[in-house]
């Protein structure tokens, strides 16, 4: 072989289990997000209780032997509402993130790349970025009413503008790179250019942004409900249920805890897993 | 006579993926009052390492100095605190930079820059360090030095910005200037300038100069002695009329082929095949072994010491060579121009 | 194979905020290349050698004057859509750190003007990788390794074996060893040495390091702030030079001879702003041989005696080599 700069040690067959063994925390948090997936697709046969079934006798009641994680204010078992509240929160902000990021990628990376319509498109997303998300929200809930589909596009919408910064930076750096000119040189149209060589050397930056997003989005859909413009309190949502715990928090703190803790694992969970993701794309590491 | 610096035995240890490994091994090198030593080598000789380390900036939690004292005036710089450091640098100790673009702020005045660092130091008024870079501007000969005072980096063409940055390395008037291929990023009518002011400033200034380069030519009009690294070792030292005109070492000598001199013989360039093995290449003996044409299996594997084979002309190698092998850079420069 | 008839580049740089200026970055540059050719084209910062090249290699455009490819004009980068055209002009840039995708593996790097350029099928692609990979002297195993793994002469040649992978007719060199080692500087040249005398290929040599340029080059232009200054064969360029900024380059080069030294005196000044090109001559400000006359006009390129390839654009070209 050619004398190489940097030796090639030799990759093992199951990269990925040695990855795996030499980080914990990115065991524990895949370990943690199966488990929520798990528990969020199965939730009506593993959820010990009904989620929506109220109880005056067992309100607000610690984590025992009957009740998992306790009981919150209105005598719902938390763990049962958790397990249900997975699907909603994930849902809304998976959905919501997914379409910010791709619309919001396209627009960074085709304004970076077409300098003509950098200027415009650039006005137009400051404009999209100078509401503040809850205006969108209301927005978004006044012309689809209030809802799922309300929150999921609100969620939406407000990441198109700050992912379009993002995108947009990176493929500057990356459009200044001489092998963009190189890629023109062997006739390759510009939309080519943009899927084989803007797209992949930027999206280690856009993976970044996002999974620091889904965090903020979570928080931002139980802001959302809480307002009544999305989920509506019987209904198991994460952030919903944190809350409605403020109302015994002095009393019954782990009604508003053990969903915080909830969210916490899993915002934690996305990033760790998303920076693996980034480290495995990137050929850098690939040595 | 002591000398101004004095580099004993220097080792720096370099962390790279995962694993830390020697990037210098050993150096010791002298330099005199009002010398100028040339530090020779291409990338991944360790040269720039050697320099930053002297003024204590490698980068922390990267490179360190492991072993090997750094003397000047009288005190060890590699033990020296970050307070004894600071005292030193830039007002006994400047050092210049290869991009001058870099090495001034963008967003401050030229006159603001220079002053900063004599009035936190010496507590001057602003009109006395004024006065100071004014009188450094005037030394590196640059025009209308008044208005270059008032005016941003980026007004400035690269040769004049460099010589801003030679003139804020000299405001205190150090006894040593290191400068670190301070040409490379000029122009070659530049760089000649440069070259000219540098050797002006040994002679009206006394200056000490540390030139770490690549490129021979300007050792040849500048340098006294010159030291050649390979792969974090000296390979070769001694004046430079002795490293130029009859270099031993088979490195030194492909080197000085490899410059497309002033000669039409060939169209082809020399080549020295191969690279310079990577800091973290396990290597038993001589570094240079792998692109070496008088390798011998046997005595180039055991370690080889920096011997002198005549006064003030030390190498490192197995094989002394005789007269007839020595490449003759007179001799080619006779049958040119 | 290539002609540059009254080249011109202009940019608009301000507008909005700061009035607009006009920068000339290529003024009416007019030379020819002849088929075979190592070309070299040397000059300092600011001289326009890059923006020529880009101009010629159709990734950029010109403001004004025409370009021919083998007797054919061609009107700027639209003309390039045709692949027939972008085949026969290839370029290598400046930086092995930035001139390869780092996310795609070398063989894929050469694969591609292949595909692009409709070089067969699969097996005939295939073959022509291997061809490429032992011309720069790598092997297989290297096709499936990516950029970072490489030392930038590494990434040089890859690069180099990606330009001439269809065939080009012509190869723009952009500083290509600017960035690389003294000892790698010629594993680089001399496999462009090779290339153009066994596969036939022109090669337009862009380049500040006059002593590599001399050694190398069949003909040479010399370029000063947009504006070609002298032109002509290797040898007749650096033994009897007739412009004086040539010979100012050539004075500048540092001898390697330590006893000779202190002969950079000749060099005056600095390159002015582009924005600010000097009346008349635009190298007068920094000439030892300005005469009044030198203000006023601007000599245009001339054919220095009976030398059917030498011109220089001075009104004393005769008196530069004698001069002190």
């Amino acid at each position: 072989m050619t004398e190489l700069v940097q030796p090639a040690r030799r990759v093992i067959d199951m990269p990925f289990l040695r990855t795996l063994a030499r980080d914990p925390m990115l065991l524990f948090s895949i370990l943690f997000l199966v488990a929520a997936i798990v528990g969020m697709v199965f939730a009506e046969w593993l959820a010990p209780y009904d989620p929506l079934r109220t109880s005056l006798r067992f309100r607000a009641r610690l984590p025992s032997a009957e009740f998992l994680l306790g009981t919150d204010e209105q005598g719902r078992d938390i763990l049962s509402r958790i397990l249900f509240g997975f699907r909603l929160t994930l849902l809304t902000s998976i959905a919501g993130l997914t379409i910010g990021v791709v619309t919001g990628s396209f627009i960074g990376l085709f304004a970076a790349y077409f300098r003509k319509i950098d200027m415009p498109l650039m006005r137009l997303i400051d404009i999209i970025l100078s509401f503040p998300s809850i205006l969108i929200g209301l927005g978004v809930a006044s012309a689809t009413g209030a809802g799922t589909l309300g929150i999921i596009l609100a969620l939406g919408i407000s990441t198109i503008g700050p992912c379009a910064r993002v995108a947009r930076s990176a493929a500057l750096g990356v459009v200044s790179m001489e092998y963009i000119s190189g890629a023109k040189m062997v006739g390759l149209g510009d939309l080519q250019i943009l899927a084989r060589y803007v797209l992949p050397n930027c999206i280690s930056s856009i993976i970044v942004y996002a999974t620091l997003r889904f965090g903020q989005l979570v928080l931002l859909g139980a802001s959302l409900s809480f307002l009544g413009l999305g989920v509506s309190p019987p209904t198991p949502e994460l952030g919903v249920m944190v809350s409605q715990g403020r109302s015994v928090l002095f009393t019954a703190p782990h009604v508003a805890i053990i969903p915080s803790v909830a969210i916490l694992l899993l915002v934690l969970s996305f990033n760790v897993i998303g920076d693996a993701v980034r480290d495995a794309l990137d050929p850098r590491m690939k040595v | 006579m002591q000398s101004t610096l004095s580099i004993q035995n220097l080792h720096i240890a370099v962390r790279s993926g995962g694993g830390v490994y020697e990037a210098v091994r050993g150096l010791s090198l002298d330099i005199a009052p009002g010398e100028v030593v040339a530090v020779v080598g291409e990338s991944g000789s360790g040269k720039s390492l050697t320099a930053l380390s002297i003024l204590g900036l490698l980068p922390r939690g990267i490179a360190n100095v492991t072993q090997g004292q750094l003397l000047f005036g009288g005190k060890d710089l590699a033990k020296a605190s970050p307070s004894g450091l600071d005292s030193v640098r830039g007002s006994d100790i400047g050092m210049v930079f290869q991009e001058p673009l870099s090495a001034l702020n963008p967003v401050v005045r030229i006159g603001a820059q220079m002053t900063e660092g004599v009035r936190i130091r010496r507590g001057l008024s602003a009109k006395d360090a004024q006065a100071m870079a004014l009188a450094a501007l005037k030394k590196v000969r640059i025009s209308d030095p008044e208005r270059r005072l008032q005016q941003y980096p980026h007004e400035l063409s690269g040769g004049m910005r460099q010589r801003v940055v030679i003139a804020m390395a000299l405001i205190s008037s150090p006894k040593l200037l290191i400068a670190d291929e301070p040409t490379t990023a000029l122009d070659v009518t530049i760089q000649a300038q440069i070259i000219a002011l540098l050797k002006d400033l040994q002679a009206s200034e006394g200056l000490a100069m540390m030139l770490i380069t690549h490129d021979l030519g300007i050792v040849a009009q500048i340098a006294n002695r010159v030291f050649v690294m390979y792969a974090g070792e000296i390979v070769e030292s001694g004046s430079v009329e002795t490293i130029l005109g009859a270099p031993r070492h088979p490195y030194t000598k492909g080197l000085l082929s490899c410059v497309p001199e002033l000669s039409f013989d060939s169209r082809r360039l020399n080549v020295i095949p191969g690279t310079m093995p990577a800091i973290s290449a396990p290597m038993f003996g001589c570094r240079f072994k792998t692109r070496c044409d008088l390798y011998r299996p046997g005595a180039c594997d055991a370690p080889v010491a920096l011997r002198p084979i005549a006064p003030d002309h030390d190498f490192r190698c197995t094989q002394p060579f005789a007269g007839a092998d020595a490449y003759d850079v007179k001799a080619a420069h006779a049958s040119a121009v | 194979m290539l002609r540059l008839s009254d080249l011109s580049r202009s940019f608009r740089v301000g507008g909005g905020f700061l009035p607009a200026k006009t920068l000339v970055a290529v003024d009416q540059v007019s030379f020819d290349v002849a088929p075979g050719e190592f070309f070299s084209l040397v000059g300092e910062s600011g001289c326009g050698k890059s923006t020529l090249a880009r101009i010629i290699c159709g990734l950029d455009s010109a403001t004004s004057g025409q370009m021919f490819i083998d007797g054919q004009p061609v009107a700027g980068p639209a003309a390039f859509k045709s692949m027939a055209l972008r085949r026969k002009i290839q370029m290598v840039f400046q930086d092995p750190y930035s001139s390869l995708n780092p996310r795609m593996k070398i063989g894929d790097v050469l694969r591609e003007p292949l595909v692009q350029f409709g070089w067969g099928d699969s097996a005939k692609v295939e073959a022509r990788v291997a061809e490429l990979i032992s011309l720069i002297g790598f092997s297989r195993g290297d096709l499936e390794r990516y950029p970072h793994q490489f030392s930038g002469g590494q990434r040089q040649r890859i690069a180099i074996a990606r330009a001439l992978a269809a065939g080009p007719e012509l190869l723009v060199c952009d500083e290509p060893v600017s960035a690389l080692d003294v000892s790698i500087k010629g594993q680089i040249i001399n496999l462009l040495l090779d290339i153009q005398e066994s596969l036939g290929v022109t090669i337009l040599f862009i380049s500040h390091d006059l002593s590599l340029v001399q050694k190398v080059s069949d003909k040479v232009g010399v370029m000063y702030l947009g504006k070609l200054v002298e032109v002509g064969t290797a040898r007749e360029l650096f033994d009897a030079p007739k412009h004086p900024y040539t010979r100012m380059l050539i004075d500048s080069i540092p001898s390697l001879d330590p006893s000779r030294r202190g002969r950079e005196g000749a060099v005056i000044g600095e390159v002015p702003s582009p924005f600010a090109i000097p009346s008349g001559c635009r190298f007068h400000d920094r000439c030892l041989l300005a005469a009044p006359a030198c203000t006023a006009a601007e000599p245009a390129l001339e054919a220095c005696g009976k030398s059917a390839s030498h011109a220089s654009a001075c009104f004393r070209k005769d008196e530069v080599l004698a001069a002190v």
